[in-house]
């Protein structure tokens, strides 16, 4: 026995000695705090059972053989006793355990029911964007017929605002297009094998250089770098983060875009670096909500999904993204792969 | 106030632990006088020491009636526990289980809750507080 339970083992003894000497009620509270004191010490029933049986063990040695009835029942009042506060406790647990359990079947139905309103959300959301795509095609087909078969037909004024008319349609379709894949990133379920993160930026970077041959700049992508993943998920996201980076750069005489990994928090967390138009850091926090803007369509072409689009796809696999920049001072995006192997 | 038979009600005075111990006793000594179980007797007195203690350790000072009650065809026992200490500030949270305590959930007034059949308080701030306690007999009483 330790210590603790010597203590314990001697003060029950005394009483109990006492309480079978002179059958006093105040014995039986001692027996009650004791029971109380060895709760809050963490001791157990058993512990108890151990207490008292080496107690009565001694004390029934000296018991009168005519006694043994009244000795039986006293020691068993007095155990009693001792074990009171456990039986307290035990309800209180049990309580306390029922109402644990309301409370997580509940949790398990509102989140039932968030489930359900989401998936309806989604649905919406992409039967709504697929029928709009209909109409706004016939927009964009009528305005083009008209530009190039009625166009004599049309003063400059006219031609200019049924170019506006184009332009609006097809900012519009990409929008829809956005919205589009955001829903499938979220409707998609996950695969993950092991990416060559490298290979994938590379072609991506080839792609972008190709768009625009007439730019200056340089993309400068880390060997060996690898991810664990779903294939082309990890392409929306590193599209995204490279379009971008080549989109913020167009101002720039030399474009400089890096992407590589590092260990930032113990964690492989790969990033996306430019040295362009940057973002306001004040803003941060707004740069992944969708059709969040921070700089005019006017200034750079885009819809404000790119960033929702990859914050989801990285949230899916259980990773974090962040951003840093300044503005005029470029930015640099960081994700990480929950689960990801070290590349 | 509680329907007591007058000649059936005991007044325990609490000041000191061997005051619990008079109040425990007579407890369990009404509730088998009333036929209620061994068990449902222990019950009692626990759920009587528990505020007993109480009122040794908040109150410094305070009285416990006991009175027998009938609701035929059940019998029981009726525990009105008075003190005109600091009273409780905030009786719902006094009702709840420390969550935070490590070992012994389920002590004090919760606790003597779950022991009794029914339990009232009543507490002013620097009125003090007053607790009633009743115990029926049941299907499990003799």
């Amino acid at each position: 026995m330790s210590d603790r339970t010597d203590g314990f083992a001697h003060e029950y003894f005394t009483a109990l000695e006492g309480y079978l000497r002179a059958g006093h009620e105040s014995a039986l509270t001692r027996a009650y705090e004791l029971g109380r004191r060895a709760m809050a010490d963490g001791l157990g029933v058993l512990d108890m059972a151990v207490l008292h049986r080496g107690a009565v063990d001694v004390l029934v040695v000296s018991a009168p053989a005519r006694d043994q009835p009244q000795f039986a029942r006293a020691v068993a009042d007095f155990f009693n006793e001792l074990l009171s506060p456990f039986e307290m406790s035990f309800r209180g647990y049990r309580e306390a355990n029922e109402e644990l359990q309301r409370f997580s079947e509940s949790l398990r139905r509102q989140k039932e029911e968030v489930e359900i309103v989401n998936r309806e959300l989604e649905s919406f959301g992409y039967s709504v964007s697929h029928d709009l795509r209909a109409p706004l095609r016939s927009i964009d087909g009528y305005s083009q017929i008209l530009l190039k078969e009625f166009a004599h037909a049309l003063d400059d004024d006219g031609k200019k605002y049924l170019g506006n008319v184009r332009e609006a349609a097809q900012r519009m379709s990409q929008l829809i297009d956005g919205l589009l894949s955001l829903a499938r990133v979220t409707r998609t379920e996950i695969r993950r094998v092991d990416v060559d993160l490298t290979a994938l930026a590379r072609r991506i970077s080839e792609r972008l250089r190709a768009e625009s041959p007439e730019r200056g700049g340089r993309f400068v992508i880390e060997d060996g770098v690898r991810g664990n993943g779903d294939p082309s998920l990890l392409a929306v996201v590193l599209e995204n983060l490279l379009g971008n980076a080549w989109k913020f750069t167009s101002k720039r005489k030399q474009a400089e875009i890096a992407f590589g990994c590092e260990e930032r928090d113990g964690k492989p967390t790969y990033f996306v670096r430019d040295n362009g138009a940057g973002f306001d850091a004040a803003y941060a926090d707004k740069l992944f909500g969708a059709f969040q803007r921070l700089h005019s369509p006017s200034e750079f072409e885009g819809t404000g999904i790119g960033l929702a689009t990859v914050q989801r796809v990285v949230r899916r696999h259980d990773g974090q993204v962040s951003a840093e920049g300044k503005i005029d001072g470029g930015a640099t995006f960081y994700f990480t792969l929950g689960g990801g192997r070290k590349p | 106030m509680e329907r007591v038979a007058s000649e059936a009600q005991v007044r325990v005075f609490i000041r000191d632990e061997s005051d619990v111990a008079v109040a425990r006793r007579r407890a369990r000594e009404l509730a088998s006088q009333q036929g209620l179980s061994e068990v449902e007797a222990e019950a009692l007195a626990t759920a009587v020491t528990e505020i007993a203690r109480n009122i040794v350790v908040h109150a410094g000072s305070g009285e416990i009636l006991f009175g027998l009650i009938a609701d035929a065809p059940r019998r029981g026992v009726v525990v009105i526990a008075r003190d005109t200490g600091p009273g409780i500030p905030d009786v719902e949270q006094a009702m709840q289980d420390g969550f935070s305590t490590k070992h012994g959930l389920g002590f004090g007034l919760p606790g003597a809750r779950r022991l009794v059949d029914e339990f009232e308080i009543e507490s002013k701030t620097g009125a003090g507080t007053t607790v009633t306690l009743r115990k029926w007999t049941s299907a499990e009483s003799r």
